[in-house]
């Protein structure tokens, strides 16, 4: 079957394929998923070098567990678990407390954003900068829901924590950000 | 204005509120306008979120990955010819010495005179090759041969370490 043919198979057929032996159809898989992870990884370790180097670790991971992955779960949920994780050891190396901070939620979430640049930014942009502003747990969570379209389920069986954990990161990131929107007059875009 | 809050406000966004909830909504935001700025404060980060652009890796990216992936079935077939290796030399150092006491056998008549016989002649013949070794391991000719080997075992370590290292090398990248 030709590579092109290939990146039409499900994620499950292609993992068939690799524990075949059929090693170069990994590729596939890898394109699938790469610039997800990679966008998910960066907003939790913001290093572009530092992000991709625990991506390529994170898919080599992958490989040498691809037979120990019994389907019972979508392959997405289980490699961003790896991602999830990988990424919280990387963090948990820099700072020791990381790993708890990530676990349990913060009393609050105060994050402040000012303008380096004489001329105002687009929202998409200014967005981009404030998310990068977050501590890693809100900023995954809002990476997995828009960017990643995962539900709050999802989220939650990828990151090991409860659902109402989840759902109250992500409302405290969302207020964190609509208050930065309206304290810098972006919501007058819509208008 | 309680009942308007930010959760309220983000079910309206989110579709979570009943028909008559959204009516009611509808009907204040068209008179209230701090709600319609609010509410246009939910709708800006939606919108914002919903385009929010993925990073990209870098061009290469699974290339190099794929070529770590492919790399250990290289490092093990290295690993695999080195063991055959070594097992292909201490075979065919076997199979000299068994050759060569055959030879000897069959050298001196094979076994032409009965079983007795034969088991003689074997035995003489272990007796001379065991005699040959013993002049080979002479005291000088074991010093000789002692600095030999050393250097062949210093030489085939070196090498057997090399590979080792050059296989965990490559396994961890």
């Amino acid at each position: 079957m030709s590579n092109q043919s290939m990146k039409h198979l499900s994620d499950s057929e292609i993992i068939a394929s690799v524990l075949k032996g059929n090693r170069s159809d990994y590729a596939i898989l890898i394109d699938r998923y790469k610039n997800k992870a990679f966008s998910m990884i960066r907003r939790m370790i913001k290093s572009e070098m530092e992000s991709e180097e625990i991506l390529q670790d994170c898919f080599l991971k992958a490989f040498n567990g691809l037979n120990k992955f019994k389907g019972d779960s979508k392959f997405s949920t289980w490699f961003y678990r790896i991602v999830y994780n990988t990424t919280i050891s990387r963090l948990s190396l820099k700072r020791r407390k990381t790993e708890q901070e990530m676990r349990y939620l913060d009393d609050e979430l105060n994050i402040t954003y000012e303008f380096t640049d004489t001329e105002k930014k687009d929202l998409s942009e200014f967005l981009n900068d404030v998310i990068n502003l977050l501590p890693p747990n809100y900023a995954s969570v809002i990476n997995m829901f828009y960017l990643q379209e995962m539900t709050c389920e999802e989220i939650a069986e990828i990151t090991e924590q409860s659902l109402s954990n989840v759902k109250v990161l992500f409302h405290r990131s969302r207020n964190a950000l609509r208050e930065l929107i309206g304290k810098n007059n972006y919501s007058m875009e819509l208008t | 204005m309680k009942k308007f809050d930010n959760e309220f406000i983000q079910n309206y966004i989110d579709g979570d509120l009943t028909p008559s909830e959204i009516s009611e909504f509808e009907t204040e935001i068209s008179r209230n306008e701090n709600l319609k700025k609010r509410l246009n404060e939910f709708r800006a980060l939606e919108s914002g979120l919903k385009k929010m652009k993925e990073y990209e890796v870098t061009a290469s990216f699974t290339a190099l990955v794929m070529s770590k992936i492919m790399k250990p079935s290289r490092a093990a077939s290295q690993s695999r010819n080195f063991f055959f290796t070594i097992s292909t030399l201490f075979l065919s150092s076997c199979l000299l010495i068994i050759g060569y006491i055959s030879y000897l056998i069959v050298e001196s008549g094979g076994f032409q005179n009965g079983t007795d016989e034969a088991a003689r002649q074997l035995s003489s013949q272990f007796v001379s090759v065991g005699n040959f070794l013993i002049t080979f391991f002479s005291s000088m000719n074991l010093s000789i041969l002692g600095s030999i080997l050393s250097i062949g075992i210093i030489i085939s370590a070196f090498f057997f370490y090399e590979n080792v290292r050059l296989i965990k090398k490559t396994l961890n990248k």
